[in-house]
């Protein structure tokens, strides 16, 4: 639990951009693992597994939210989160940066958004990811390719990009 | 496409910028450890599609209640169609008791032979006694006390009632055991006071057999029946009774009848002076007396038959042909006729068998589906 919470809460933060819904999803996700454990057996499925009750928490929790809130509104709530023991320059520079990246996620529809930042930040492979929204990992590996041309494709993360090798140059 | 390692280093700076709430991992694991929750629970299975699953649970309970019924039913008459001992009955068992609950053929004293049925206590005993020999252990013999408990007519008929048995059991013996099968039913015959009237044995060669028939009082023929039929494998059995009641009655009344001319006769006879006369008399007591004692002798069989019925005993080896009509075939024939009699047991056996396995197939077609749904249903709740 020690392990996974941070990575855990910071996925559903990117999949469900709220932060107080992202709380209550890993909350929900470990509880409910915590009591299904018997389930369980092979040691190294849990990880997958525990992705897999946070997805499925993450996507309850976005069904609820599509039919009350607005995806701008989630969207300024990601706003105000602060970062974490920075000069004020790299904090306001991380802060834009994450800013849009956020914004190009929000841009990614549900069903690509999720598998990205599996895969990307979460750390799981393919066939965890097929395995935690039960889909097949030529479906996986299909999304992935997409979320990551249309994320090429976005401007934001184009710009994002370009100014990092810019830096690095 | 976006670079996975940028795109991995972009989510994480984004990601990092969450601050991971202070005491989340405390929430979770006093949420986790209180009492409620601190226990191993299994996964509770919630069907999604709550209408869908009991649509299809009630669907596995009709059609698998329909097909037991089937099942059922058919089997129940299948056994009616088949002896205990697996064999079909081929004109005993009901046939037999037909043929005694209906075969009053004639009247009592007046001789006329009207189709009136005749259903004595005694033929309804005798019918339940032939049927058992056919659907079930047989019954013992009719016994006195129900014969006296009936009213006085009724009793009467019961009394005078002629009823003749007769039976056929051919059964298989172990090798070797058709002599001490044979020795065995002599000895049943003459402890049920009966005897054989008539024997045959073929032994020493490699298909020993025997034939005997049987003549036991009729009280003890099923009695006799049961002890064959357990002496061996039966391989087919048949039992009839016939009422002749209103045969006996007619002969008797004919005697009678005799028996008064007869005497008219000899009356005249003693009151004849003319030797012409006297001849003409003599030759029509001589043709009635004749008369007379060829219907006794008819009587006689009638009271001989009703009195010890016949059973007739065939004995053979396992495997082996036994005697009777029909001529063991060899060779070709035999081998047609097997392959013949093998496709059409096999072909009954199919079908007999056919709901049951149908019933079989369709109960565990319908656990498959109902644990692979279950299976898929619980694995979505679980996560």
């Amino acid at each position: 639990l020690s392990d996974g919470y941070p990575s855990a809460y910071r996925t559903a933060c990117l999949i469900l951009r709220n932060p107080a819904d992202a709380e209550e999803a890993v909350q929900e996700a470990f509880l409910r693992a915590w009591r299904f454990r018997a389930a369980v057996r092979d040691e190294a499925g849990v990880r997958p597994w525990v992705y897999r009750v946070l997805v499925n928490a993450c996507c309850s929790k976005l069904q609820r939210e599509n039919t009350r809130r607005a995806h701008a509104a989630d969207a300024d709530a990601l706003e105000d989160v602060p970062a974490p023991e920075l000069s004020p320059e790299g904090s306001a520079a991380r802060t834009e940066t994450a800013a849009e990246v956020k914004a190009a996620l929000a841009a990614l529809p549900e069903h690509l958004r999720i598998p990205v930042v599996l895969r990307y930040y979460a750390g799981l492979n393919e066939r965890e990811i097929a395995s935690a929204i039960r889909r097949r990992p030529g479906t996986v590996k299909s999304r992935l390719h997409e979320a990551r041309r249309r994320l090429g494709a976005d401007p934001r993360i184009a710009r994002l990009v370009s100014g990092r090798e810019e830096m690095e140059l | 496409v976006i670079d996975e390692a940028e795109l991995s280093e972009l989510l994480t700076a984004a990601a990092t910028t969450f601050e991971v709430p202070e005491g989340g991992e405390d929430a979770v694991l006093a949420a986790a450890t209180a009492p409620g929750d601190s226990k191993r629970e299994r996964p509770r299975w919630r069907p999604r599609r709550p209408r869908l699953a009991v649509g299809l649970a009630a669907g596995v309970l009709v059609v698998g209640g329909i097909f037991a019924l089937g099942t059922v039913v058919g089997s129940q008459q299948h056994k009616s169609k088949f002896s205990p001992v697996g064999l079909p009955v081929t004109g005993g068992g009901s046939n037999a008791s037909s043929d005694i609950g209906a075969s009053g053929t004639g009247g009592s004293a007046g001789g006329t032979a009207g189709p009136t049925q005749l259903v004595t206590p005694r033929a309804v005993l005798g019918s339940q006694s032939a049927g058992g020999g056919g659907a079930g252990p047989a019954q013992p013999a009719p016994s006195g006390p129900l014969l006296e408990a009936g009213p006085g007519p009724v009793r009467a008929a019961a009394d005078s009632a002629k009823i003749v048995k007769t039976g056929s059991v051919q059964i298989e013996v172990r090798k070797g055991a058709v002599g001490p099968t044979m020795t065995r039913l002599m000895s049943l015959a003459t402890g049920f006071g009966g005897y054989a009237s008539e024997t045959k044995t073929t032994e020493g060669g490699d298909n020993p057999v025997a034939s005997v028939t049987f003549r036991v009082p009729v009280d003890s023929f099923e009695n006799m029946v049961t002890s064959a039929r357990n002496l061996g494998t039966v391989r087919s059995l048949n039992t009839k009774g016939q009422d002749v009641t209103g045969q006996y009655a007619d002969v008797q009344a004919k005697v009678t009848g005799l028996i008064a001319a007869r005497d008219q006769f000899l009356t005249i006879l003693r009151k004849a002076t003319a030797i012409g006369d006297i001849l003409a008399v003599q030759d029509h007591i001589i043709q009635t007396q004749t008369e007379i004692d060829q219907l006794q002798g008819q009587l006689k069989v009638l009271d001989d038959q009703a009195s010890y019925a016949a059973l007739s005993v065939d004995v053979a080896q396992q495997g082996g042909a036994l005697p009777g009509p029909p001529a063991p075939k060899g060779g070709l024939a035999k081998a047609w006729d097997d392959a013949r009699h093998g496709f059409t047991n096999g072909v009954e056996a199919i079908i007999g068998g056919s709901g049951t396995a149908l019933l079989v197939v369709l109960v565990l077609a319908a656990l498959a589906v109902v644990a692979r749904l279950a299976w898929v249903l619980v694995r979505r709740r679980l996560v």
